[in-house]
């Protein structure tokens, strides 16, 4: 492979991974902003909308179902998640160590129901595109694709929206939002769902393309949260940026060098800038979650 | 309109309000005083909801005691916090739209003009990022938009311009001759003698002294 197919690919798998992330950051992030804290079974969230595209293929037949199923189940798996959460929510400590429970909870399920052996869901795109002599997935195109449009919905509902706007309000300031009549607490359900629909939609388009384990989410819950933390908690818009850098980044290091290489030196480059720019580990919306 | 009996405020096991009774009418005014610490701002966050209460809070005939701040909101009573808190992160016209029916926005940001002027050209700014007393102008709007009956307004005089405490003083009795009624906190005790038929001093969480106009 030569030196310009290899930027090609390296670039390309990038930009696909990173959408992919963006959208799981993203997630992430609308659940920090109500919360205050960090939803850590965000990441198994995406386990589980991977596992239920693995379950639509092989006993649906249909791997494309499961980016309707994913996102709905996975969604309704978010606001059981919220509303198990009520009663501590308003404690940050015990809010992670809740999720952090859940977490385990998913995690160990899923080993019960469908077992420690790495499940494949094929490609449902086998056709593929000359890339400087070397063919290339279109599947992975269509991620990128399908990442960018609901990335574009969830910018229109967050931005364009009333409840959008109910939404970055509660962010801000969640007694000021209750008392001038917005409900906050089922504000704080459907963005858990709305969290748990993008881990969902994450999972199901990235299953074709890795191995299904159940400690997949906690892996990539870990790539996530350094993301959000580089971004900027409760940034959304800035992590989708970090995302898509972080991704292509690594996607170059990689074919460059090789794929364990390529994440020490993506990790070792967001240290530096962690370190280069302390201040992003305090970052925080103004006056959130006084509720 | 307003009615509360028995009412108490509690932060754990310290009472900041304790056994406190009084009635409000439809187009009256009340006043609350006393030095910082003494409950106004209890007392009012207790109606809307927003800390722990025991006792009622009857308004238009229902009580409201179990009832979430948003459904308390949502019947008619509107809110104006100390500091006349906005949205910093939102724009101008985005905290308005928070309180705006659908497709009124227009009509609402007439209204707002006509009250402050000064606000033209400011709609599309953040609004973390007008003065202090642009801010108050926005809280202000934003707690009349909706056309609340009951109004509970902690220290509104706090930081104004005297031009802008003028102007917030006609519209409230603008309001009040439309027999909406307002239940008044603050230390402004010449803003709060002329509009309020009775002032309540607290004193430790109690009525200490009721000043009759």
């Amino acid at each position: 492979m030569g030196q310009i197919s290899k930027l090609a690919f390296g670039l390309l798998n990038g930009a696909t991974w990173g959408t992919v992330l963006a959208l799981l950051s993203s997630g992430l992030n609308v659940v920090f902003g109500l919360m205050g804290t960090v939803n850590v079974a965000h990441g198994s969230l995406y386990m589980v909308g991977a596992y239920l595209a693995w379950i639509c293929f092989a006993s649906l037949g249909s791997f494309w179902l499961s980016l309707i199923v994913s996102p709905l189940a996975v969604g309704l798996l978010g606001v059981l998640i919220g509303l198990l959460l009520k009663p501590i929510r308003k404690n940050p400590i015990l809010s992670v160590l809740g999720t952090f429970g859940v977490t385990l909870v998913l995690q160990g399920s899923a080993l019960v129901l469908w077992g420690g052996t790495p499940r494949r869901v094929p490609l449902p795109l086998d056709s593929s595109f000359s890339l400087f002599g070397t063919g290339y997935s279109f599947y992975r195109i269509f991620v990128a694709i399908v990442s960018g449009l609901v990335l574009f919905c969830l910018w229109f509902l967050v931005e364009r929206t009333k409840f959008g706007l109910s939404l970055r309000a509660a962010r801000e300031d969640s007694e000021l939002s209750s008392a001038i009549g917005i409900p906050v607490f089922t504000l704080f359900l459907l963005g858990f769902g709305l969290g748990g629909a993008l881990a969902g939609v994450s999972g199901a388009l990235i299953a074709p393309l890795v191995s299904l384990t159940p400690g997949m989410g906690l892996r990539v819950f870990a790539i996530v949260f350094l993301i959000v933390i580089v971004g900027g908690l409760g940034k959304v818009w800035r992590s989708v940026i970090v995302a898509i850098s972080f991704a292509v980044f690594r996607g170059l290091a990689s074919v460059f060098l090789d794929s364990t290489k390529g994440l020490i030196l993506t990790f070792f480059f967001a240290l530096l800038v962690i370190l280069v720019n302390p201040n992003v580990l305090g970052r925080r919306p103004a006056n959130e979650n006084k509720n | 309109m307003l009615e509360l009996r028995d009412f108490e405020v509690r932060y754990g096991n310290f009472k900041a309000i304790k056994n406190l009774s009084f009635s409000l009418a439809r187009g009256e005014a009340l006043g609350l005083t006393g030095r910082n610490g003494v409950g106004k701002t209890s007392t009012l966050k207790g109606i809307i909801g927003l800390v722990e209460t025991r006792g009622k809070v009857i308004f238009r005939g229902d009580d409201l005691s179990s009832l979430e701040p948003h459904d308390r909101a949502a019947r008619g009573i509107g809110y104006l916090p100390q500091e006349k808190r906005i949205f910093n992160q939102l724009t101008v016209e985005e905290n308005l739209r928070l309180v705006t029916e659908r497709g009124g926005v227009a009509r609402v940001k007439d209204e707002v003009l006509d009250l402050f002027p000064v606000l033209k050209g400011r709609f599309n700014q953040k609004a973390g990022d007008l003065s202090g007393g642009e801010q108050a102008m926005v809280a202000i709007a934003r707690l009349l938009i909706p056309s609340p009956e009951l109004l509970l307004l902690d220290e509104p005089t706090e930081g104004l311009m005297p031009e802008v405490e003028k102007r917030l003083h006609r519209v409230l009795e603008d309001n009040l001759s439309r027999n909406r009624s307002a239940l008044i906190a603050g230390q402004n005790a010449n803003f709060l003698r002329v509009l309020s038929s009775k002032v309540y001093q607290l004193s430790e969480g109690r009525v200490d002294r009721v000043i009759e106009e």
